[in-house]
């Protein structure tokens, strides 16, 4: 008896376990994966390491700059500015070289003002008397009195000040300052006085405060530290220099327990690297869990003897083997052992957290439209770095450096609980796919993200019938079915662009909205969740939050919108048998094809250029000109007609190796887009070279050849 | 049973005519020179073993796939630059139907029916009811069989002159292919329609065809109308008076088994010639058996 299940079975463990790696080895797709997953982690592993090491970074809140903003240098006339539009001015030439700030009326909308100058006790007082200022930012106050100051008194506007040295002004028995202030860094190199501290003790509204912890008094800490806690508003401390008897910034942290004490700058390096190995450790993880959604999704899953144990295992080894390697990548890192591992379990956490999200979206537990349950893998991929690097480790990147040093031993804990319940939750839907599928009518589903059938909401009436719920299709397709029976009408009428307006909403048009919607809403909810801590953890950061997430979620959506018409229109390509036999040439079908993708791909042009220009028009893009904004839409047009062309010829391909070439092609032209404008940013007066229609030609004889190529293609092959 | 379109006087213009037809796959050889003529009004059974070429043959005829050499006359054109109104008088129905999964049936039915104008909305509503098809449900969980039967609805629909099927039947119940074979002969019976369907299944083909094509290693080695293939291929059972040589050989054998006095063996084209032959040399009694399409099927493919 002891060796019947060897018998039952006929292949023992170790075979098993063989033919289960085999299987990983032989998918093609798993391989394309991680070959792109592989390029990408070495691509941001080469930006992060080569980065200079211990380049500090301030971690106190920078002064706002809402757009348009301008720096004035000396070799700045100001003829460009729009000055009846402008907001935010930095001048780092002499003030009186800057006209228009002195004459009243001139800068109507000025909210921000940095004077990199020495300023007098008159300017100061003019200042405040043309404009109310949210923001001020004085580099030198060598030439201002303690009566100077006084107008400083009546700026009930303003917000934010900044004052990089007192010099003088230290023995004065009084100063005066704006009595709405949130937030007041001093940097003085000399120190503070006490008499300053009283002072600011005194400002009712103010919650952040960056100085240095040594008093000129040469006093004990202790009174500081008494002064520090009897004020009314303050939540949050910036140390430049520790009090003396203090090691480190926790220990100043203990002293002040109802403040939020942090080092004045950090190493962003240690951030960097930290969200790097997310990353890649997401990528990885994403990688797993199709191959498993694969292997559990057939029948044999729930059939064949010992097949759960012999498919998890292969996936619990690799897991523990890629903790320990990015354990050890985390404490290189610099982070401490228990955040080490919180952040091994980050990337389960947030897959899964996608996964179950998107679950609830689609409703019955997903399986309704199964495609979308593999669909949370590819936002995780999309959706996480953009938040997780672009906003964590630069907008907050003080916040998590702290928490990678360990200051945060309740969120690391809470993350260790979120990725055991991560790991559980995955691991478990996996194993019970079929068993669901099956038990929801699913079974001739296809399940994988790379299928369209999987983004049909094709089972209403059967999951109905089995389960007594609503009948009524989602209100998405309810208007997808309306549509389609409007345009079939028109089709019937022979209207010349029906063809092509049918085409559309039969293919990519309908299932682009459904993706555009999970994603926006997938978006809100991610943006919502970092908010909500955001606003309440640091809420000095909270008016940059906006501006920050807006451009990369915006770009991030266009960026999908221009693959993912491509990716659905693949799809269809094995209806080419039937449609080629549609009364129409070849001619007339090939060009049908063409002018459906590309009016897909068309408004995703449409609304870059557009965004660019807005972006352009409020500031946003520093120095850019319309002209600018106008040569990138040219440099736009020519790259993404290569995108369109190798995304058409690859439909005609056969070979899995032509196919994972032209994706290569494909790829790096997706790079260049990315890359060519940052490298001509940089040489803006290149922008001018007839180099710039490359990319445009390019394009266009992509396009031709693409054509061309549809002219020839044996669409008999694809099936 | 003689279906009407086998009974049927056929146009001697082709709708469909090969000459040396070859096509390969980069060094494999699939058809290696095929001569086919199909002419108007004929419905032809095309059969060959898997791997026979049957569907690369129906697509290089639909100009799906280009040939490496030879030619090809559809409807009288060119398959590769077909067109668009040779395509409206074409119907074809693939072995594997694709459709889109992201509409409903009725979707599709009125989809296909805005591409042409001889569309018979009420032939396909009989069709639909006839096969059960469900036209509120969407393609994605539609079972095989239900495919099938849509497909072959929308290659219906629009009565093409031509009627391509790449084994239509594959995964229908009898009850439906019972149906199918109705509604094929349905079309058939005015005799201004051509169908070309392979087919594993011969009962079917016994019953609708009325030529048979045998397609056997990249070639046709047998094209007839039907009635006249039964006629000429017989299974000989002769008994001799003594044992039979083991190189015991008949004059156009597709295959010959011998046991002792006893010989088997099965004839492409039988004449009485070659009976008396046969009783005069071996002073043996030899006896003709007809054959049903399966063994003339088997005795092509053993030979």
């Amino acid at each position: 008896m002891a060796d019947r299940p060897a018998r039952l079975t006929g292949i023992r463990r170790p075979s098993r376990l063989g033919a289960v790696w085999r299987s990983y080895r032989t998918r093609w797709l798993l391989w394309a994966l991680v070959a792109g997953a592989g390029f990408i982690f070495v691509s941001f592993a080469w930006f992060i390491w080569t980065e200079p090491p211990n380049f500090m970074t301030s971690a106190v809140p920078s002064a706002p700059q809402p757009s348009p903003a301008v720096w004035l240098s000396p070799q700045d006339d100001g003829r460009q500015v729009d000055w009846t539009k402008l907001r935010s001015l930095n001048i780092i030439t002499e003030l009186d070289h800057c006209e228009p700030l002195w004459t009243p009326g001139a800068i109507p909308r000025l909210e921000s003002l940095t004077i990199f100058d020495n300023i007098s006790d008159d300017q100061l007082a003019e200042l405040c008397k043309l404009y109310d200022l949210k923001s001020l930012t004085l580099y030198n106050l060598e030439a201002v009195t303690a009566d100077g100051l006084r107008p400083l008194r009546n700026e009930t506007s303003l917000e934010y000040l900044q004052i990089i040295s007192l010099h003088g002004l230290h023995d004065a028995p009084s100063l005066d300052w704006p009595p709405n202030l949130r937030t007041l860094v001093c940097d003085d190199e000399s120190g503070i006085s006490l008499l300053r501290l009283n002072e600011w003790r005194k400002l009712p509204r103010l919650t952040c405060l960056s100085t240095r912890l040594v008093l000129l008094e040469h006093r004990r800490p202790a009174e500081m530290l008494d002064s520090l806690r009897g004020f009314p508003s303050l939540t949050r401390l910036f140390v430049l220099e520790l009090p003396p008897d203090f090691p480190d910034v926790a220990s100043v942290q203990r002293a002040l327990p109802n403040l939020r004490v942090r080092p004045n700058s950090f190493d962003p390096v240690r951030g960097q690297r930290a969200a790097t190995i997310l990353i890649g450790r997401l990528l990885v993880i994403v990688l797993l869990s199709i191959q498993l959604s694969s292997q559990f999704v057939t029948p044999a899953s729930m059939l064949t003897p010992h097949f759960t144990r012999s498919h998890v295992s292969p996936v619990v080894g690799g897991s523990v083997a890629l903790f320990l390697m990015s354990l050890s990548l985390y404490l290189l890192a610099g982070c401490s052992i228990l955040v080490a591992m919180g952040m091994c379990g980050a990337s389960v956490f947030l897959l899964a957290s996608a996964t179950r999200l998107l679950r609830l979206m689609t409703g019955m537990n997903g399986y309704q439209m199964p495609g979308f349950n593999n669909f949370g893998v590819v936002i995780s991929l999309t959706v996480f770095p953009v938040l997780g690097i672009q906003l964590v480790s630069t907008l907050f990147g003080a916040e998590l450096d702290w928490f990678l040093r360990g200051q945060y031993p309740w969120l690391t804990l809470m993350l260790l609980a979120g990725s055991l319940w991560g790991a559980f939750d995955l691991v478990a839907w996996q194993i019970g796919l079929q068993h669901d599928l099956e038990e929801s009518g699913c079974g001739n589903v296809p399940l994988s993200m790379f299928d369209i059938g999987g983004w049909t909401e094709w089972s209403r009436s059967v999951v109905a019938a089995r389960t007594g719920e609503g009948k009524k299709p989602a209100f998405a397709y309810r208007r997808f079915d309306s549509r389609i029976e409007r345009f079939i009408e028109q089709m019937q009428q022979r209207k010349s662009t029906t063809s092509v307006a049918l085409w559309r909403l039969g293919g990519a048009g309908s299932m682009l909205g459904e993706w555009l919607k999970a994603t926006v809403v997938f978006l809100v909810v991610c943006l919502i969740v970092i908010g909500v801590p955001v606003a309440w953890l640091a809420p000095e950061w909270w008016s940059q939050f906006g501006s920050a997430t807006t451009a990369p979620v915006v770009f991030q959506l266009l960026g999908g919108g221009l693959i993912m018409p491509l990716a659905f229109a693949w799809q269809r390509r094995p209806m080419q048998e039937m449609e080629l036999l549609r009364p129409a040439s070849r001619r007339d079908w090939a060009s049908t094809w063409f002018r459906g993708v590309a009016s897909e791909i068309a408004p995703v042009l449409l609304v870059a250029i557009a965004f660019c220009a807005a972006l352009q028009w409020t500031g946003q893009l520093g120095s850019w000109s319309m002209m600018h904004v106008t040569l990138a839409a040219v440099l736009a047009i020519g790259i993404m007609g290569i995108i369109f062309a190798v995304g058409m010829w690859m439909f005609t391909l056969t070979s899995l190796w032509q196919i994972a070439l032209v994706a290569c092609i494909a790829w790096i032209a997706v790079v260049l887009c990315i890359v060519i404008p940052i490298l001509l940013q940089s040489h803006l007066h290149e922008w001018q070279s007839p180099a710039i229609l490359i990319p445009t030609i390019a394009g266009l004889y992509s396009v031709t050849l693409a054509w061309r190529r549809w002219q020839n293609w044996e669409v008999g092959q694809v099936t | 049973m003689t279906s009407p379109a086998n009974t049927a006087s056929v146009n001697s213009t082709p709708v469909i005519c090969t000459r040396q037809l070859k096509k390969s796959f980069g060094s494999k050889a699939v058809l290696q020179g095929v001569d086919l003529n199909v002419p108007a009004g004929a419905v032809v059974g095309l059969v060959g073993t898997n791997g026979s070429g049957k569907s690369t043959l129906i697509k290089c005829l639909l100009g799906l796939l280009r040939p490496t050499s030879g030619t090809i006359s559809l409807l009288g054109e060119e398959p590769w630059n077909l067109s668009a109104s040779a395509k409206s008088r074409l119907g074809y129905v693939p072995q594997i139907v694709r459709l889109y999964p992201w509409m409903k049936v009725r979707h599709v039915v009125a989809y296909t029916s805005a591409f042409y104008d001889s569309w018979d909305s009420t032939w396909v509503e009989t069709l639909l009811d006839r096969w059960e098809l469900p036209r509120e449900h969407r393609i994605a969980p539609l079972s095989p069989g239900q495919l099938q039967k849509l497909a072959l609805v929308l290659a219906l629909g629009y009565r093409p002159e031509l009627l391509v099927l790449d084994e239509p039947v594959a995964s229908l119940d009898p009850v439906a292919r019972r149906e199918f074979l109705r509604s094929l002969l349905e079309l058939c019976q005015d005799e201004r329609h051509t169908v070309l369907f392979s087919t594993h299944i011969t009962s079917d083909l016994e019953r609708v065809a009325s030529h048979l094509a045998v397609l056997k290693h990249g070639r046709i080695v047998l094209f007839d109308e039907l009635d006249a293939v039964k006629d000429r291929v017989k299974r000989l059972r002769v008994t001799a008076a003594n044992d039979l040589p083991p190189d015991f050989a008949v004059r156009g054998a597709l295959r010959t088994e011998v046991n002792g006095c006893q010989a088997l063996t099965a004839v492409a084209d039988l004449d009485e010639n070659l009976v008396d032959e046969l009783r005069d040399k071996w002073r043996a009694d030899v006896t003709v058996e007809d054959l049903n399409l399966e063994d003339i099927f088997l005795e092509l493919h053993h030979g």
